[in-house]
């Protein structure tokens, strides 16, 4: 099968389409970016329920114990990525590097979950008046 | 069914009928079953992320659209989905919602733009408008069925640009094995004649 004979295959429907699928699919990448806003903090809850809060702002590389060892999570530049983890399957250290509200790094062997929360980021459950 | 009234048939010519029924009957039912391999075939490839499958079982709705009509189509997406859940042990739960609801709304985008705007679109058109169909229905139902919607959200460009690969990818066979089909089948899509 040659790529000539595949062009030949295709309408000018076909091409406008794939075109224009294309450049809306690309685009859409930078309109997701767009639309959700960059981190202020990192939200860090490690076994047995133990929860703290970090700036994204303050670079610096700290520890978070676990069942299987220790895992190592680095903030740099306002991104926050997991370095090191004792987990076998390293899927957290793979996730690479979460910037925006909403994100989440989760380690499930190591039972540590990182997610990235607001600006405004609510320290209540709900709020009544 | 179709045998019992067949023997039962009072007009002499209600068996070649029913036999042509049959034959189409027998050819959507195998359509089925290959469109059951590749969605379980499918489902055994370690994929880097679990929503991020080339989509080949819809290859089985398009070459069916193509030689039975929309109707048709619908109905293989729809056994397609049960059969393979009930395999999987997933029915009724949310991967089987995701599946049926893609599955039904790729075979009812694309037999509507293929019946509208006939000749427009080869079938790597249709087959791609099929893929975005599929996946902008699971990317809505995620964004109701789940709490953070923005999570949802950051799938949406991976998922989008994966469609527009593999919907080519799955059109491109279609095109070839509709072609094929075509040249076996006598009267393109319709029951080959029975002698009895």
């Amino acid at each position: 099968m040659r790529f000539g004979e595949l062009f030949a295959v295709t309408t000018a429907g076909d091409r406008i389409l794939l075109l224009f699928l294309l450049v809306v699919s690309s685009f859409s990448i930078f309109w997701i970016n767009g639309l959700t806003a960059a981190g202020h903090s990192a939200e860090i809850v490690g076994a047995a329920g133990t929860r703290f809060d970090r700036l994204l702002s303050e670079s610096g590389e700290f520890a978070v114990p676990g069942p299987l060892g220790v895992t190592r999570i680095r903030i740099e530049k306002g991104a926050l990525q997991v370095v090191h983890s004792d987990c076998p399957a390293k899927v957290c250290e793979r996730q690479g590097q979460i910037s925006r509200v909403g994100q989440v790094i989760v380690c499930v062997p190591n039972r540590v979950v990182v997610s990235i929360q607001g600006g405004q980021s609510n320290k209540f459950d709900a709020i009544t008046e | 069914m179709t045998r019992s009234r067949n023997s039962a048939g009072t007009r002499p010519d209600s068996g070649s009928v029913s036999a042509r029924n049959l034959s189409t009957l027998v050819r959507i039912s195998v359509l089925v079953a290959a469109s059951m391999a590749l969605f379980l075939f499918e489902s055994l490839i370690p994929a880097p992320l679990p929503w991020l499958k080339p989509g080949l079982a819809n290859l089985g709705t398009v070459v069916t659209l193509y030689l039975f009509g929309a109707r048709a189509a619908m109905l293989v997406a729809f056994l397609r989905s049960v059969l393979s859940a009930l395999v999987l042990g997933t029915f009724l739960n949310p991967v089987f919602l995701f599946s049926l609801c893609g599955g039904m709304a790729a075979a009812a985008i694309m037999g509507l733009v293929k019946h509208r705007w006939s000749g427009v679109f080869s079938a790597i058109g249709i087959s791609v408008l099929g893929a975005y169909a599929h996946n902008l229905t699971q990317l809505l139902l995620a964004s109701l069925l789940f709490v953070n919607k923005i999570q949802a959200l950051y799938l949406m460009p991976v998922m989008l640009v994966s469609a527009l690969f593999s919907g080519s990818l799955v059109g491109i066979f279609a095109h070839y094995l509709v072609n094929i089909a075509r040249e076996i089948l006598p009267n393109g899509s319709m029951a080959p004649r029975v002698s009895h």
